[in-house]
Formats: structure tokens, sequence, C-alpha cells
């Protein structure tokens, strides 16, 4: 337990220390889009960290096995529900994850997901960032999974909270991307031109949750009791 | 064409994930119309060589949002010193234009090329990279792609005993919703359960005993290490120089003229230079097999 919390630390150090490093380097050297820079440097430090310590720590094979299926069925449900945009149960499925499974298991089934399903939605320079939002809502769920599993209210609450980090993340780096600084009014503008897809995105979370809530942890449930992960 | 393609996929992993770091890296970042127009160019350049034939029916949708993202700059930004006309007491300016025809330009040169890189950055060799680094990850990302199609498989099996039963309905987008939802968990449960015995079965022939190997398809051959030294040469080349300042241009208050000395003129070679590597390893490959067929 405490060399989990000592790894754990550790990443948490490199990550700030990274992070640091990136701000100083892309405020000295890079000229410009230095926020664009420093922005996809921190997303893809922080999937390169949680990465490092899932592959040095030993797994046990099911749980391995675990977040495989979780992602792959998450991915599925893009497909299902490809005919409706916007409308995916693919959050949903990631808080289920990290929910159920802790928030390693969490944070990889968002990461994976993002990266897996744009091999057929599309790859872009939008995947790093896809692939932390998916992956701290999943880290998320996992730290608080005992208010989400006890109460109704509070997985809806989560679910509307996901979908707006989502559409934030996304936003701030569209608008970062276009622009060489950080426009306020162009950001406002973004989040405005957003605003039906982060309810789409809130309201479809909110739906499926409370739709997975019952079914779908029944069965995690269940393959947890009985198998012992 | 599917020739070409498969030309270029003899090449390393490595070669490739180069070369869309280094086009990729410099579109994204630079703010200048010549490197933009390049990279459009030869982003539609590439395309064409991989694909078989432009679908025509996709351009009109392509140049709409090509124009909406030009046009979103000025209609927000109001800044600069040239007004063009006023729209709804806002000033639009001709520098916001101009920096939003080129954030489309940069926009739609890097769709083009996550369209045409995609196409030969299959997930084997992403999985080839990844392994690389994490070989756990790579581990789980193989056995996900490898229970999609299963998984989809079943959905259809579970969908079909479904309607078969008179249990399924698609009138309205709730019954839809709902339907979906039923044979989304019937096939978690079963997909659940189902890796438990692959799970079982992996631990049986011993895995995690020792450290993971990983099959390797590709040779990183002299070709691979000349393109990749050449990229990354004209890579840092341009990097240092761009941040020397050399093609960098201020848009506000007033739009600076296209920089066209001596050394941004060498910036843009450079750059085109490496956009045109992998179009000119295929023309090399290309002729290479044609010499020896003529053997």
């Amino acid at each position: 337990m405490r060399q989990t919390r000592k790894k754990a630390m550790i990443s948490i150090m490199i990550l700030l220390f990274g992070s640091i490093l990136l701000l100083v380097l892309g405020a000295a050297v890079f000229r410009e889009k230095r926020y664009a820079w420093i922005s996809l440097g921190i997303a893809v430090l922080s999937c390169a960290v949680m990465l490092h310590s899932f592959d040095r720590r030993h797994t046990h094979i099911r749980r391995l096995v675990f977040v495989a299926v979780m992602t792959a069925l998450s991915v599925a449900g893009r497909f299902l529900f490809a005919m409706i945009p916007a409308f995916k149960p693919v959050t949903a499925v990631i808080v289920m994850t990290g929910m159920y499974f802790g928030t390693e298991a969490g944070f990889l089934c968002g990461a994976f997901t993002a990266v897996l399903s744009n091999f057929y939605f599309g790859q872009g320079p939008w995947t790093p960032f896809q692939m932390v939002s998916f992956g701290v809502i999943g880290l998320l769920a996992g730290v608080c999974h005992k208010p989400l599993k006890a109460s109704r209210i509070a997985l809806v609450c989560y679910g509307i909270f996901a979908g707006a980090f989502y559409s934030l993340i996304m936003d701030v780096w569209t608008v970062l991307w276009s622009q060489a600084a950080f426009e306020p009014d162009l950001y406002a503008a973004a989040i405005l031109a957003a605003t039906p897809f982060t309810l789409l995105y809130a309201i479809s979370n909110v739906i499926f949750l409370l739709l997975m809530r019952k079914t779908l942890g029944a069965r995690l449930q269940r393959v947890i009791t009985k198998y012992g992960v | 064409m599917q020739e070409n393609k498969r030309l270029l996929m003899r090449l390393h992993p490595i070669t490739t994930f180069c070369y869309m770091m280094a086009v990729l890296g410099i579109a994204m970042f630079c703010v200048n119309p010549v490197m933009q127009g390049c990279s459009l160019i030869c982003a539609c350049i590439f395309l064409r060589m991989l694909s078989e034939r432009i679908v025509w029916r996709r351009v009109p949708a392509f140049v709409l949002f090509f124009a909406v993202i030009a046009a979103i700059n000025p209609l927000f930004y109001h800044n600069g010193a040239t007004v063009l006309f006023y729209l709804n007491g806002n000033r639009i300016t001709l520098e916001a234009v101009r920096y939003g025809i080129c954030t489309a330009c940069m926009f739609g040169g890097v769709f083009l090329w996550c369209r045409s890189l995609s196409q030969i950055f299959s997930s084997d060799r992403i999985l080839c990279l990844l392994g690389a680094v994490s070989p756990k990850a790579s581990l789980v990302c193989s056995m996900t792609l490898r229970f999609l199609p299963m998984y989809a498989r079943q959905m259809e099996k579970t969908k079909e005993q479904q309607r078969l039963l008179g249990l399924y309905r698609e009138n309205t987008l709730i019954d839809r919703i709902r339907g979906s939802m039923k044979v989304f968990a019937a096939v978690t449960t079963w997909a659940l359960e189902h890796s438990m015995h692959t799970a079982d079965s992996m631990q049986a022939r011993g895995y995690g005993v020792c450290r993971r190997t990983q099959y390797r398809r590709w040779r990183f051959g002299r070709m691979d290490a000349a393109l990749c030294s050449w990229l990354l040469l004209l890579f840092i080349a341009i990097v240092i120089e761009i941040n020397r300042g050399s093609v960098s241009m201020r848009f506000y208050p007033v739009t600076d003229a296209i920089p066209l000395g001596a050394e941004s003129l060498l910036v843009y070679l450079c750059y085109a230079a490496v956009c045109f590597t992998l179009p000119a390893a295929l023309c090399v490959l290309r002729f290479r097999r044609m010499m020896r067929e003529r053997e």
C-alpha cells in the first residue's frame, strides 16, 4: 500500500515538474502559439505518465482484461448510437468503469476509448485532448465512487459535470489552437456555439447513467464478487 | 491507390511517425500563409496518391467548413487598424479576415493530412509504436481491437433474437434507445463472462511470468534510417528558424508583409522538402520495383 502511494506521488511529481518545465520552455523558446504548444504538451505528458505507472505496476491479468472489455464496450456503444449525433453512452460506460474498477481503470478506459474509436471516427490533433478529458472523467468517477454508487442525485450531477467538462476542454483547445493568445471573447463565443452540444452531452450522460445504474452496475458488481477482481 | 499504400506500408512505423510529427507539428503551430498553403497543397497531393478517386460529393461540405472557420475570427475578434465595414455595431477588420483565412488554411491542411496519414497509420502500426513505450497498454489495446468485431457480431445476433421474440421495436426514437440499451446490457454480461475465460487461459499459458516481448513485423532498414535522419535534420532547422522569427508574422494591429527574405525562402523550401518526403520516397520505391520487374 505504501509502495503504491509512493509511486503515485512520484508520478504526480513528474507530471508537476514536467508541466512547469513545459511552461517555462514554452514561454522562453516558442514564439508563436505558445499556449497551444504547452496545452498539447501537458495533455501528452499526463497520458504518458499514467501509461508509464500502469506499465510498471503489477496488475492482475483479470483486471487487464476487464479494462479491455470495458473499452471495447464503450467503443461499441459509440457505434451502436452512431446514427444520433453527440448522443452516446461512451461517457456513461467510462464513468461506470471508474466507479466499479477504480481510478486507474477509469482513466485507461477513457484514454483508450478515445484513441481506438478515433480509428473509425477520424484521428486528429484533438485525440490527446479527448484522451485526457475522457480519462479524467473516468479517474474522478473512481475517486468519488462511494457517493456515486449510493445516490442517484450524485450520479446525475456527475453526468452533467462530465458533459460540461468534456465540452469545455475541447472548446478551450479549439480556441487555443486557432489563436495566438488566449482571447476571452473568442472563448465565450466558442462556449456559446457549443452550448447545444454541451446540453446534448449532459442529457445523454444523465440518461445513460440512470439507465445503466441498475443494469450495468448490477452486472459489474456480480462479476467483481464472483471473480474477486 | 492500393499499390501505393502497400508500398508505403513497408516503411517502418517510426519513419511514418516522424513524417507525421514533422509535417503536422510545423503546420499546426506556425502562422504563415506560405507555409499553410504549402501544407494544404501537399496534403491534397498526398491524399490523391493514396486514395482511389476524389469524392466530389464531399468537397462542398469541406469548403463550407473552411469558410465557416475563416468567418469565425473576424466576426468575434475586432482588433485591427483597417475597418472594412460595421456589422451590428462591431468592426469587421481586414486583419482579422486575413488571420481567419490563414487559420482556415491551417485547419483544412491538418484535416486533409489526418485523412491521408490515418490510411497508412493502421492500428497495427500504432500498436507497434505503443508496444515500444508501454507493452501492457499495447496488449490492452490489441485485445480491445480484437473484441470489437466480436461484440459487433454478438450485438447483431442478440438484436436478431430480440426481434424474433417480438421484444425489439424500432418505430420511435425512444423504442430504439430502449432496444439498443437492452441489447447492450445483454452483450455486456456475455462479454464479461467471456473475458474471464480469456484471462484464465492467458494465466494458464504463463502470462506475466517473464518480460513481454513484441513481434516485430518491420525492419528498420537503410531507407528508414535515411528518411528519419533527413526529416529530423530539416525539422530541427525549421524549428530553430521559426523561433528566430524569420517566418513569423504579426497580424494585429497592422498585418506585416509576408516575409520573403533569403532565410524565409529557405525555410519555405525546407518545409516543402519535409512535406514531399513520403511522396518522393514512394516514387523511389515504385521506380525500384519497376527496375526489378524489368530484370
